[in-house]
Parts: structure tokens; C-alpha cells; sequence
């Protein structure tokens, strides 16, 4: 006994070395090697909530910029941030002549005072490309004492005015014109403020909105839009500027050969806010008291001013419409290929290798059934069936519910083969002498025949890993994933969901396609390199 | 003949087996879907029915009804009379008092009842000169004083509530007796059955939301009439890319073949394990963006307004790209497996004979491997590209918008329309096994070795 096993782990180790010998092998050895690696690695770092965060967490879109090409495709557009903090304050001071007339009026008749403080920030743009959208927070602190207490006057008492002055003088106002009136506390006229659990620790992300696609219904709309159209109508596009979306035309001007470009140089943001209030809620002899001002309830202060210039593009692999890196993604999805591919394929070729060595050992009408069922099961046209029962499961399915379904369609797989092997097998001495010495059908079965035919068998199941793992694509396609799962087919699926291919989105499908081949590939080229070795009749 | 005989019996069993568990998976939606099918025309033989028939009549057949009766017909009348008095807009109920009214409900029953048990009364103005007459004869006995007039429009009211409520009543009754008489009553393994039966006979199945475009005329339900309109069209992209497959693929494999080894045999073995290990329609969005979006060397597929699958220069023009992409992404695999088989039957000894023989190389090719290799070169390519169209070709024409069975698929999914699915999925494995059985048949024609075993 002890020599046989020796003698075996002799064999294994000579078909090592036959596997390594061929290119295929070679290559596909060290694919594999490379991906269990970095699955590993993938999994020790992040967890499984970590993983699962891709598909659940909304934290992405605060932390990337969306739809952003990889950086090598593109002309790079440096990213630029102005926020409050960087910004220089003029003021607040108090004055008592305002040029309107009516504003004056309330001045002189309603012992009213008017205070205006002014920000302003700026940054350089110097790059060829547009940047991909532009993106604004600007929220608005207002006290409950902040206006004169006139509740008779239809005059403007908060004046608001947020603009982007570009290097060539023109103004780009976001906002330009009085708050509601008995606005107070916070009034946010774009962007939010955003509070997300992160490991157990609270963030608390200021989140600037696009201005490409403007929040319908907000503030600052209105006017934004309004002077966007004056900017266009200037430039020479009443009709909106081809291949622009609005955030952008922020920074188009058209050069001497009439090409709309982003004009480059020093952009200033600028943010005035000015308010009429009761002198005595404010001035302390004559002078404006902040401390006073805020005592009293009677301040008008912007908590959130940002002005952001997104990158144009993220990385080496880009993000996708839902702000998430794709790169991470890539990574993500390894090792649940590796699961969802392994676990298939080895349960059901173990099924099917025992089920054929069974079907083979029994020559009566008994084996002559099994086989007749492992014919109906092998003459489905899978994917339809797949698709009728993901159907009927629609509602239940994660991975491992996908993963029963291809077990129930693929363990017949290797039977054919299995059972004729088995049939050769069954025939040998050592089986017949088993069998006379009076061994049970269980032990001949598990102890003689299942052993030798195992080690072919892996071959097969090695083979069968890439159809897994495109059938899973296949499904997740149409929308029959494990919603939880950050799989490569998911990936595919929101390409295809947002019409990626149609508006130019190539990095949102391009890369989870190649990771799958190069995945499936790495077991396609290891099981060519097996093949001959563990079935030396098939290759002459 | 014997082994044929056996083989469509094969293939008639796994088909019924496979469409019964199909039938049985879907069971609840089919039948809720066949109950609908009858709700509506029901309530459409009801409208054209019930058109200009006065109240009397209505609730006369209301009472006729085996299921309803004259218990059912009372009930209608107390409901009527409740919702009219409760709506306000009669004078008559407001002059009264609570047990008035209880009095004057109890009256109108038994009036009511005796004009529709009363054959004579035909015309709605015969009914409420009937019933007026005999109500206020009632009232009057009980001691209340109404106009006859007030009561008159009370009593119209009424019976204008009380036809609603006779159609509605009849209605349901009549889809319960369908049901009930269609079998749709009865528990799952039955209905699982009888779909099996619809099935197998192509007796039509009627979809939820999915309807035709074309044939045999726009907005047919059958649902086989669905996927029959769309099978040319996944036929044609098909099966000129199979033939322009095999056109390409058994040239290089016969090149690569006799060099095993070269480059071009490396090429082919690498097209191969790249074109299995991916998604098919992977590739076609790669390509669709390739020669669509970034040069534009075809028509797109997503072209805004939709494309006339009637006419056949657009037909042709949106099936270049993907019998294109197909053919590539087949070739390497088809050829691949042709290489395989060529080089098997060049390791012959017959080969070796004939080649010492000082046959020419090309007078062994002709004369020798290929007839020997033809019978599993026919049978096994055809049936990698059967396979490899059933099994992904069909999502990739769902990328290309081609309007074949693939987007159908889609459609039908995205719907949730189960007949369809149903049906779909009856008919392409119907369609597999028969091509599966085809090719059997021919390996064992084509190659006399296993005909005579």
C-alpha cells in the first residue's frame, strides 16, 4: 500500500513538469498564479463589506469624478478647487448710501443699516482639453434677525451675488439677485452636505452638484441658465455649443480659427452678499460687530462656497456613470470569478464524475437510466433554460442561487466520458477480484474506481471554468446578477444599461471584458496543457 | 431504420420533458395571463350585449343566472337603493325619516322583484309605470304620502344603479363559469399538463404586453406568431455567417494542418482560446463603438427613429456588422476544431501508405483525409456553430438591436412577459433538438463505420 502511494506522488509530480513544459501551460500557470494572488490580496484588505461596498455604498460619487475616460486616452485636464477657506473676505462692513433709491429708502426711514461682506478665490486653468463638468456647493447661513423687521416692504433685503469672472472679463453669474424673502436658517442654493458611515467613522462630505446637468428645481438654475444662453449667444452658438454641456461652456471661447476651446488663465470666484438689517442689531459705535451680529441672531454667512473643476479623466481604467473607479472594480470582481468559476465547475464535475463511474459500474437497466437521463440533460440548449429559470427565480437570485442553476444544467457535462472510462475500468482484475472477495458496491465504487477516474476529470472541470464564468456575464446582462455582487458581468450590464457603447463610454466596458478573457483564458490555455497529460490517448 | 426510429422517440421524450417542467415552472402567470384573456372578452361580448337593453331587462337575466338568482337579484336591488340614496341627488329620500326609509327600501324589493318576474314588462317606461304605481299603492297603505312624480325619478334612479350592478354581477359570473369550464380552477400538475399539450400542438399562447410588428399584421398577441416573425431574421444572420465561417476556417485549417506547429497553426490555436474565453457580445460592443461610433465604416444598429425591418437593402446594411463580428469570432474556434480533426486522420496509417505510395500531397489530401475526416467535420463543426449560436450568439444579437430572437429574449425579460418566455423557450429548444437530430442523422449517413454498427 505504502509503495503504491509513493508511486503515485511520483506521477503527480513528473505531470507538474509536463504541464510547464508546454507554452500554453506556461503562460496559463502564470496567469493563474498572478490572479489567486491578487484575489487574495483583494479579499484580505478589503473584506467582504468591503468588497460588497462597490455595489452598496453611495459614498463614489463624492469621491470621484464621474464617467471619467482613463487618464492615458485622454488630453489631461488638470482638476482645480476653490473653497471658502481659500478664499479672500473683504469685509463685512456697514454702509448707510446704497446706489437704489428704494434700498435708500429703507435706510433713512427704517433705521436700517447695510452690511456687505465679499469672497473671492481664483485658480489657473492652462490645459488644451475641457475639463469633463464643473461642479458648485454653495450654502447660505441666514439668522433669524438677519432682516430689517419690515414685513411691508417688497424691497430685495438679502442680495446674493455668486459668479465666475473669467480671464477675459466676462462673468458667469450662478446666482444674482435677492433671497427669497423670510428665508432663514440654512439656504442651500446648490450642492449638499453629506453625512456617510465609513467604516464606523462618521465623514461628513461637502458634495458639489454637476452643473452639466443642473438639479432640477434649484436656486440657482434660473439665473445659471440664463447666463449660460448669454455666454453662447456671445460666442456665436444661440443654439448651445455642440459637444458642450453647460458646466463646461463655463470655460469655452472660440480662438482665431473659430474652434470652440477651453480659454485658459486665471479664473476668479467670487461671492458678494449684502443685507439690510437693524442698525442696532449690528453697530456697535458706528461699526459693524461681527460678534454683536451673531449674538443677535442677525448674520447672513456662507457655510459652503466650493467652485470645482473636475479632471477629465481617473486613473488607468477611468470610472463609471456611477462615479466608481473601474480599476477597483476589476479587482473586486476576481475573486468572486474565482468562487462563483470554482465552485461550479469542481461541484458539478464531481457530481458528474461519481454519477458516470456509478452509470458505468452498473451495466444493467439501471445504468442503461441513469444514462438516458444524463442524454436529456446534455441535449438542453442551456442558455435558454438558464434564462427560463433565472426567470423564475428573478426575484431570489444571488450567487449562490446562480450558482445552483448551472450546477443543475452542467454536472452532465463530463458523465459520457466518466462512464466510458469507468466501463474499461470496471473490466480490470483488480475490480473483479474486489468484487469476489465480497467488497460492497459502495466501496468498490469509492475506493477503486472513483480514484482513478478523478484526476481526469479535474482536466475537464479546469475546462469548464470560462463558460461559467461567461454565462454569468451573460445573465448579469440581462439583469439576472446577484445585485450584491461586484461581478465583471455587472460592470458589463451598466454599460450596457446606460448605452455606454452609443455615447462613447468605451473604458465601462472595454476593461471588465478583458479581465473576463484573460481570466477565462487562463484556464482554456491550462486545460489545453492538461489535456495530454491526464488523457495521453487523445493527442498522438 | 431502427436507430432513427429511436432517436425521434429520444427527442419527442426530452422535449416533452423539458416543456413540462417549463409549463410547471410557470404555471401562475400562464393561467393568470389566460384569465385575463377571458376578463376581457367577456366584458367586450357584455358591451356589444348589453347595449340599448333597458334595466328590466338586464336584471331579468341577472336573475336567470343559476349562480346569481333571485337572491342575487335582491341583493343588487338593496345595494342600488343604498348608493342611490346615500349619493344625495334624489329629493325623494330627504323628505322621509329613518324608518320611512327602511319601509320604502322593503317596498321597492318586492316591487322590483315582481316587474322582473313579470314576462310582460319589456320597455324601461312599462317598468316604471309598473313599479311606480305599485310602490306608491304600497307607500300609501303604510301611511306615507310621496309624489308620484319624486318617486317616479327615485325609481329611474334606482334602476339605472341596479343595471350596473346586474352587468357587473353577470359578468363576473360569467368569467367564473369560463374559468371553471376552461379548467383554470384546477391545481398545478393539471394546468402543467395542459400547457404542455398547448405546447407541443402549437396551439397560441397569448402574451401580456409583446406584440408583432409585421406578420402576419402589427399588434398580434399569439405568441408564436411573436417569435415565427422574428426567426428569419435570426436565421439569415446566422446562417450566413455559418457559411462564411466554414468558407474561411476549413482553408486555414487545412494550411495549418499540414504545418502543425507554424505560425499559422499558433494563430489559429490563440484565435481560439480568445474567442471561447470571451463574451461574444463583448466583442460586438468593442466592435459596434469600433466601426460605428469611432470610424464609421457601418451603419449603427442604434440609429434614432429605428430601423424598417421590412426593407431589405436596410436589413442587409444593418447585418454587415454583425455577421462580420460573428464570422471573426467563429472562425478561429471552427477552424481550430477542423485542425484537430485533419491532423487525427493525417496520423493514419492509411495516410502514411499512400504517401509512400508517392501520391502526390494534393491527390492525399482530396483523395484521402478528407473523405475520411468529412463525416465528423460536418457533423461536429455545424454543431459547435448550433451550439455556440444557442448559447451567447443569441445575446449578441441583442447588442447589434437586431430583431431576431435574441432581442426578443430582451424584450420579453425586461416586459415580464412569461407567455412569450414560455414559448420562447419551447421553441428554441425545439429548434435545437431538431437541428441536433439532423446532424445525427447525417454523421450516420455520411460515414459508413458507424451506419453498419
Amino acid at each position: 500500500m505504502f509503495k503504491r502511494k509513493k508511486k503515485t506522488g511520483k506521477k503527480q509530480l513528473s505531470n507538474w513538469s509536463l504541464l510547464l513544459r508546454t507554452w500554453s501551460g506556461k503562460i496559463g500557470m502564470a496567469l493563474l498564479i498572478i490572479q489567486l494572488l491578487l484575489a487574495i490580496y483583494v479579499v484580505a484588505a478589503y473584506g467582504e463589506t468591503g468588497l460588497k461596498e462597490y455595489t452598496q455604498s453611495n459614498k463614489w460619487s463624492y469621491l470621484y469624478p464621474q464617467s471619467a475616460p482613463p487618464c492615458w486616452a485622454t488630453d489631461k485636464a488638470p482638476p482645480a478647487k476653490v473653497s471658502l477657506e481659500d478664499m479672500q473676505v473683504t469685509g463685512p462692513e456697514a454702509s448707510f448710501q446704497v446706489a437704489d433709491p428704494k434700498q435708500q429708502l429703507l435706510i433713512d426711514y427704517f433705521n436700517a443699516v447695510y452690511v456687505e461682506t465679499v469672497y473671492e478665490g481664483s485658480f489657473n486653468y492652462e490645459a488644451e482639453e475641457f475639463p469633463s463638468d464643473t461642479a458648485l456647493a454653495l450654502i447660505v447661513e441666514v439668522g433669524k434677525n438677519a432682516t430689517v423687521n419690515l414685513q411691508t416692504t417688497t424691497t430685495d433685503i438679502i442680495i446674493l451675488e455668486a459668479y465666475v469672472e473669467r480671464p477675459d472679463g466676462l462673468k458667469v453669474y450662478f446666482y444674482d439677485g435677492k433671497l427669497p424673502v423670510g428665508e432663514s436658517g440654512t439656504v442651500f442654493l446648490y450642492g449638499q452636505v453629506a453625512n456617510i458611515t465609513e467604516g464606523g467613522e462618521n465623514i461628513t462630505f461637502i458634495k458639489p452638484y454637476s452643473l452639466n446637468k443642473i438639479y432640477q428645481g434649484a436656486l440657482i438654475e434660473q439665473y445659471f441658465t440664463s447666463s449660460i444662453k448669454q455666454l453662447e449667444e456671445y460666442l456665436g452658438y444661440p443654439e448651445g455649443i455642440p459637444g458642450l454641456q453647460q458646466g463646461q461652456i463655463i470655460m469655452a471661447t472660440v480662438n482665431e480659427q473659430g474652434q470652440v476651446v477651453p480659454l485658459n488663465g486665471e479664473y476668479k470666484v467670487v461671492l458678494k452678499i449684502g443685507y439690510f438689517v437693524d442698525r442696532d442689531l449690528v453697530l456697535n459705535n458706528g461699526q459693524f460687530d461681527p460678534n454683536l451680529a451673531k449674538q443677535n441672531d442677525a448674520f447672513v454667512e456662507p457655510t459652503v462656497y466650493v467652485f470645482e473643476v473636475k479632471p477629465n479623466c481617473y486613473g488607468f481604467f477611468g470610472t463609471d456613470t456611477k462615479s466608481r473607479p473601474i480599476g477597483l472594480g476589476l479587482l473586486f470582481g476576481l475573486p468572486y470569478a474565482f468562487i462563483l468559476g470554482f465552485s461550479v465547475t469542481f461541484i458539478s464535475t464531481f457530481i458528474g464524475a461519481f454519477y458516470g463511474t456509478a452509470a458505468g459500474y452498473w451495466k444493467d437497466i439501471k445504468g442503461e437510466i441513469m444514462m438516458r437521463v444524463v442524454d436529456i440533460v446534455n441535449s438542453l440548449p442551456f442558455l435558454p433554460i438558464l434564462i427560463a429559470l433565472s426567470v423564475a427565480f428573478r426575484s431570489a437570485i444571488t450567487l449562490p442561487v446562480l450558482a445552483g442553476l448551472m450546477i443543475i444544467l452542467f454536472w452532465a457535462g463530463p458523465v459520457i466520458v466518466v462512464r466510458s472510462m469507468a466501463l474499461q475500468i470496471s473490466e480490470q482484475i483488480y475490480v473483479e477480484a474486489a468484487r469476489a472477495v465480497g467488497a460492497s458496491t459502495r466501496r468498490i465504487l469509492f475506493k477503486h474506481m472513483f480514484p482513478q477516474i478523478f484526476p481526469y476529470t479535474m482536466a475537464i472541470a479546469v475546462l469548464s471554468i470560462p463558460g461559467v464564468i461567461v454565462a454569468e456575464a451573460s445573465l448579469s446582462l440581462l439583469g439576472f446578477g446577484d445585485p450584491a455582487a461586484p461581478t465583471w458581468g455587472k460592470m458589463l450590464q451598466l454599460a450596457y444599461d446606460v448605452g455606454a457603447v452609443n455615447a462613447g463610454y468605451w473604458w465601462l466596458y472595454l476593461f471588465p471584458g478583458l479581465a473576463l478573457v484573460i481570466f477565462s483564458a487562463t484556464f482554456l490555455l491550462l486545460g489545453r496543457a492538461l489535456e495530454p497529460i491526464v488523457a495521453p490517448k487523445l493527442v498522438k | 431504420m431502427k436507430w432513427v426510429l429511436i432517436k425521434i422517440l429520444n427527442l419527442i421524450i426530452v422535449l416533452i420533458i423539458v416543456t413540462f417542467i417549463v409549463a410547471a415552472i410557470f404555471t401562475g402567470p400562464l393561467a393568470e395571463r389566460e384569465k385575463q384573456n377571458i376578463a376581457q372578452t367577456v366584458r367586450q361580448q357584455a358591451r356589444v350585449l348589453f347595449q340599448n337593453q333597458p334595466p328590466v331587462a338586464i336584471a331579468r337575466s341577472c336573475a336567470l343566472r343559476p349562480n346569481i338568482g333571485e337572491q342575487g337579484l335582491i341583493d343588487a336591488i338593496n345595494t342600488s337603493v343604498q348608493s342611490v340614496i346615500e349619493s344625495g341627488n334624489t329629493t325623494l329620500p330627504q323628505q322621509l325619516s329613518q324608518d320611512q326609509i327602511a319601509v320604502l327600501e322593503e317596498v321597492l324589493q318586492t316591487v322590483i322583484v315582481d316587474a322582473v318576474n313579470n314576462k310582460t314588462i319589456v320597455t324601461h317606461d312599462e317598468f316604471l309605470n309598473y313599479t311606480t304605481a305599485k310602490a306608491y299603492a304600497a307607500l300609501q297603505e303604510q301611511g306615507i304620502n310621496v309624489s308620484q312624480t319624486e318617486l317616479r325619478t327615485f325609481i329611474d334612479d334606482v334602476s339605472a344603479k341596479l343595471s350596473e350592478e346586474c352587468k357587473k354581477k353577470i359578468i363576473q359570473d360569467e368569467i367564473n363559469l369560463q374559468i371553471v369550464r376552461k379548467g383554470l380552477d384546477q391545481p398545478w400538475y393539471v394546468l402543467a399538463v395542459r400547457y404542455t399539450k398547448t405546447l407541443i400542438t402549437f396551439q397560441p399562447l397569448y402574451s401580456t404586453v409583446l406584440t408583432t410588428q409585421y406578420w402576419p399584421y402589427q399588434g398580434d398577441r399569439n405568441a408564436l406568431h411573436i417569435i415565427m416573425e422574428r426567426i428569419p431574421y435570426s436565421v439569415l444572420l446566422f446562417t450566413t455567417s455559418s457559411i462564411l465561417t466554414l468558407a474561411f476556417a476549413l482553408p486555414l485549417a487545412l494550411y495549418a494542418a499540414r504545418r502543425p506547429g507554424k505560425t499559422v497553426d499558433s494563430t489559429i490555436t490563440a484565435w481560439s482560446v480568445f474567442s471561447v474565453s470571451m463574451p461574444w457580445w463583448w466583442l460586438a460592443m468593442v466592435f459596434i463603438y469600433l466601426f460605428t461610433v469611432k470610424y464609421e465604416i457601418f451603419p449603427s444598429p442604434y440609429k434614432p427613429g429605428g430601423i424598417d425591418w421590412t426593407s431589405i437593402t436596410s436589413i442587409l446594411s444593418m447585418a454587415a456588422l454583425p455577421v462580420f463580428t460573428v464570422t471573426i469570432l467563429s472562425i478561429g474556434d471552427t477552424a481550430y476544431r477542423i485542425r484537430n480533426i485533419l491532423l487525427d486522420v493525417f496520423n493514419e496509417d492509411f495516410v502514411t501508405v499512400a504517401r509512400a505510395k508517392g501520391l502526390p500531397e494534393s491527390m492525399v489530401l482530396r483523395k484521402h483525409v478528407i473523405r475520411a475526416a468529412a463525416p465528423p467535420l460536418v457533423t461536429i463543426v455545424l454543431f459547435s456553430i448550433v451550439l455556440s449560436v444557442f448559447s451567447g450568439a443569441i445575446i449578441t444579437e441583442l447588442i447589434f438591436n437586431w430583431f431576431g430572437l435574441g432581442r426578443l429574449y430582451w424584450d420579453a425579460i425586461v416586459a415580464n412577459d412569461i407567455p412569450v418566455i414560455v414559448e420562447l423557450t419551447y421553441i428554441t429548444t425545439l429548434l435545437y433538438l431538431v437541428i441536433r437530430f439532423i446532424l445525427d442523422i447525417l454523421y450516420t449517413v455520411l460515414d459508413p463505420r458507424i451506419r453498419r454498427a
